[in-house]
């Protein structure tokens, strides 16, 4: 019988570890990479192929370390190969998802101004308030560095948000409203 | 965490963006199978693949492997595995309802790989929508202790062509030549998952949090957590599976930063023989939309019980009272009260480790290059700055070519890849990158590593010198 914490028993790759690992990290990485992405359908690939990395590599994931952190690291490269071989398609158009509007036609402007790594920290900072510490033993950079490149990331979204039709509509809404 | 005007309207903006739920670990267990399963030929190719798959066959006759189906179920229909690597083991066990059968092993003199199955007694489906068979940990004895074992790692495949049948293929990393010595294999006991969908519950929160309302603090540790929730009163609270599993209860409504957690409360998990519950959503009865937590399961909570806590962004105290959270249950039952235990020897076959001054591209140094019939491993250091860039992030190693005495080239394929990054910004990254030999697009394959006269790594060709 095994009773210990999910963050122990990873790393012996049972079946139920990953069972265990999916169910409680699964929609959440699946948000994380639908940010990144900004592709549901690319998310829901990104999301299977980290869990397949995991389970593959279970034996590099160190026992008793943050199990989350170590998902989060895995999605985001795996968000990242998959953004580059976007990238290769030099023939085919770049994938349209087939549900626009997971994502506005402005937010998806905008969030096409950052770089995958900055949509990946502005979505960590902003959703779900993690500290640059924690982001720090997630992407494997000092935490001052990461937070620099949060404010850069901060910055051109706010001015690119700021100038998008709906934030403006919404604006005007509010102020008339309110 | 104090969020700035940017932050917020960031968040605001970034909340517009809905992800709906998606049955991950269902597309998981098929991707799984997928990459095992053969791709289905058109009908015009079929005639040309017989006659190339006879062409094959009659080339490779001399070194022809009885290959059971556990091979090609897990390494593709054109693994290619030599007879002298493998040694067939072949003990079937019977604990419960439950067979498992130990087929082959290849034992190196650095590591042993074995390839085992599960079926129920009566062939029926191991995996569907509902439940999940798990097998437990297996474990790796040489001369009777698991201290020569440095590492194990493990695959394994599901064909829902043949849902009666698991393949499992481990293979563990050894401190030491296992020689002639007994190698024991422990497979722990078999249980079943059942994971039914998300079931509605009726639970006043706002009235929960009136009693007392909680406000968590990032650090918290869950006894504190749990401390704070028990001063609310969730007597009316009542789970909807409260029946079947009256240790998992309601523990209460907090507020950490700007998110509202809701939390349950239950006894350790026990992946065997336990249940467990977590809140997988909230809907609000208002406009019906659908928010998705995130879960952080507690277990310093000083006692036996687990905090099981979902964490939901953006919702406030004034949203509560339309919130109506859907509880995803777990259970998992014992099949079997007992594990399995083979005991086999094998004669070990050689690998080959060899010093390295290689400079490759993204700042990559190797240092050693170590070939054994399983795959090859890189090790070396990268430059942070390379490291640090957003592509270098990657499974993408060096190209690596084998080649053979009899002149074939052996493509491969990174697998696996660990870094270790230093303790300053600037200093080098420790890399080690993990290959595996291929048959084929679709196929491992293995090979004996006299067979090896040099790896190519991009342009530069290194002769094996042992």
């Amino acid at each position: 019988m095994d009773a210990r914490p999910l963050d122990e028993r990873f790393a012996e790759g049972s079946e139920a570890a990953l069972a265990d690992a999916i169910a409680l990290y699964g929609q959440p990485l699946l948000r994380y990479c639908h940010h990144i992405l900004c592709d549901y359908h690319e998310a829901q690939d990104a999301v299977q192929t980290t869990f397949i990395k995991a389970y593959d590599n279970h034996h590099r994931f160190h026992a008793g370390t943050s199990l989350s952190a170590w998902l989060y690291r895995l999605a985001y490269t795996t968000c990242v190969d998959q953004l580059r071989r976007r990238k290769r398609q030099l023939v085919t158009p770049p994938p349209v998802s087939a549900d626009p509007d997971y994502i506005g036609e402005d937010l998806r402007r905008a969030l096409d101004l950052l770089s995958p790594e900055q949509r990946a920290l502005v979505y960590s900072r902003v959703i779900e308030q993690r500290s640059f510490d924690a982001l720090a033993v997630i992407y494997g950079k000092p935490a001052a560095t990461l937070r620099k490149r949060y404010e850069r990331a901060r910055k051109k979204l706010a001015q690119a948000l700021a100038g998008t039709p709906s934030e403006r509509r919404e604006r005007d809404y509010e102020s008339n409203t309110g | 965490m104090n969020l700035t005007p940017d932050d917020l309207r960031i968040r605001q903006a970034l909340e517009q963006i809905e992800t709906p739920m998606y049955d991950i670990a269902g597309a998981v267990r098929e991707q799984r199978a997928r990459r095992s399963r053969r791709i289905p030929l058109r009908r015009s190719h079929r005639l040309l693949a017989a006659l190339v798959a006879a062409l094959l066959l009659t080339a490779t006759a001399a070194a022809a492997v009885q290959l059971s189906g556990s091979w090609r179920a897990l390494f593709g229909q054109g693994v290619i595995v030599p007879t002298e690597l493998t040694t067939p083991v072949y003990q079937t066990k019977t604990v419960g309802d439950c067979t498992v059968t130990l087929e082959d092993a290849i034992v190196t003199d650095g590591s042993v790989a074995v390839i085992y199955s599960l079926r129920y007694a009566d062939a029926s489906a191991l995996h569907t929508d509902r439940y999940t068979t798990l097998l437990g940990a297996t474990s790796l004895l040489l001369d009777g202790t698991e201290d020569a074992c440095v590492s194990a790692t493990g695959t394994g495949t599901f064909d829902s062509e043949q849902p009666g049948v698991e393949y499992f293929y481990d293979a563990f990393t050894l401190s030491e030549d296992p020689g002639d010595q007994p190698l024991t294999l422990e497979i722990g006991p078999a249980s079943r998952l059942d994971h039914p969908d998300a079931v509605d519950a009726s639970i006043d929160l706002a009235a929960i949090y009136a009693s007392h309302p909680v406000t968590h603090q990032a650090e918290d540790t869950g006894a504190q957590r749990l401390a704070a929730l028990r001063q609310q009163d969730c007597s009316g609270a009542v789970l909807p599976q409260s029946a079947e599993s009256p240790d998992i209860r309601f523990a209460g409504v907090a507020l950490e930063n700007d998110a509202l957690c809701l939390a349950l409360v239950m006894p350790t998990y026990d992946r065997f023989d336990g249940e467990s519950a977590q809140i997988a959503s909230l809907r609000d009865s208002r406009d019906g939309r659908m928010y998705y937590g995130s879960t952080h399961i507690y277990g310093d909570t000083g006692s036996d019980l687990e905090l099981c806590e979902s964490s939901f962004s953006g919702l406030s105290v004034e949203d509560l009272p339309y919130l109506e959270p859907q509880i995803a249950y777990r259970r998992s039952t014992p099949l079997t009260d007992k594990g399995w235990t083979f005991t086999f020897s094998a004669p070990s076959v050689k690998t080959l480790t060899q010093t390295l001054s290689l400079s490759c591209n993204a700042g990559l140094q190797l240092n050693q290059l170590t070939v054994s019939p399983l795959g090859i491993e890189l090790t070396g250091t990268q430059t942070a700055a390379a490291a640090d860039s957003d592509t270098s992030d990657s499974l993408e190693g060096p190209t690596v070519t084998l080649l053979l005495e009899d002149g074939t080239a052996v493509q491969t394929q990174a697998h696996s890849w660990s870094r270790s990054y230093g303790e300053t910004d600037d200093a080098p990254v420790e890399i080690s990158i993990e290959y595996e030999y291929r048959a084929d697009a679709h196929s491992r394959r293995f090979l004996p590593t006299e067979s090896v006269t040099a790896v190519r790594i991009d342009q530069k060709t290194i002769p094996i010198t042992e």
